[in-house]
């Protein structure tokens, strides 16, 4: 998504190296992707539309 | 020390990356100074990838050293690397970045990000890209895994 919109970045981010980013946002299962922040999450290999309604979630 | 990619995952490798098209770059920050459990397996797992394709190039940086360059590209941990497009002189900068050594499943993202930026082809739907399209505000993901 990163590559296909200007609006979107994204980051890979292997949780044993940094423990108090997985910390902060309570990584328990991996994957785990955060939405700005914290604002939303969606845990799990998640398929592309079920990733968009939280983002839009997230959004609101 | 010893090669970290097997002979079996170089095929494959070297398979895949006869499909590239443009030139990408990968931009790698690590440090000597700080505190860095994975640079040097990282460094030699991007050099070694990056070696078996003229279409992938590696730019080694340092964190500190490099300031003004990790600042531009928002480079905060390391190791971390960016995945870039490379158009003539310019770079393409996609908002694409890998922090952590990329084992595993990020190894994979690694592979497939950049196929999808040589290619130019996000992969996503139709709706997908309609929704991005329609975008207002910006969105950060970041995607938490392990090295299994």
């Amino acid at each position: 998504m990163a590559f296909a919109s200007e609006m979107v970045s994204s980051e890979m981010v292997e949780a044993t190296e940094y423990p108090k980013l997985a910390a902060q946002f309570q990584i328990s299962g991996v994957p785990d992707t955060i939405i700005n922040q914290g604002a939303d999450r969606a845990l799990g290999a998640v398929p592309e539309m079920q990733l968009i309604e939280k983002i839009k979630a997230a959004l609101e | 020390m010893s090669q970290m990619l097997d002979d079996g995952i170089t095929r494959q490798l070297k398979d895949l990356f006869a499909d590239l098209d443009q030139d990408v770059e990968i931009l790698y920050f690590g440090s000597q100074t700080q505190n860095c459990q994975f640079c040097k397996e990282t460094q030699q797992l991007l050099e070694e990838v990056s070696g078996l394709t003229e279409k992938v190039a590696l730019h080694v940086y340092d964190i500190d050293d490099d300031r003004e360059i990790a600042e531009k590209y928002t480079v905060d941990k390391v190791p971390g690397f960016v995945i870039v497009g490379r158009e003539g002189n310019d770079i393409v900068d996609y908002g694409i970045r890998f922090y952590g050594i990329p084992s595993g499943h990020e190894f994979t993202s690694l592979v497939t990000g950049l196929m999808m930026v040589s290619k130019g082809d996000s992969g996503l739907s139709d709706d997908g890209r309609a929704f991005l399209a329609g975008l207002k505000q910006p969105v950060h993901l970041q995607v938490y895994v392990t090295p299994t």
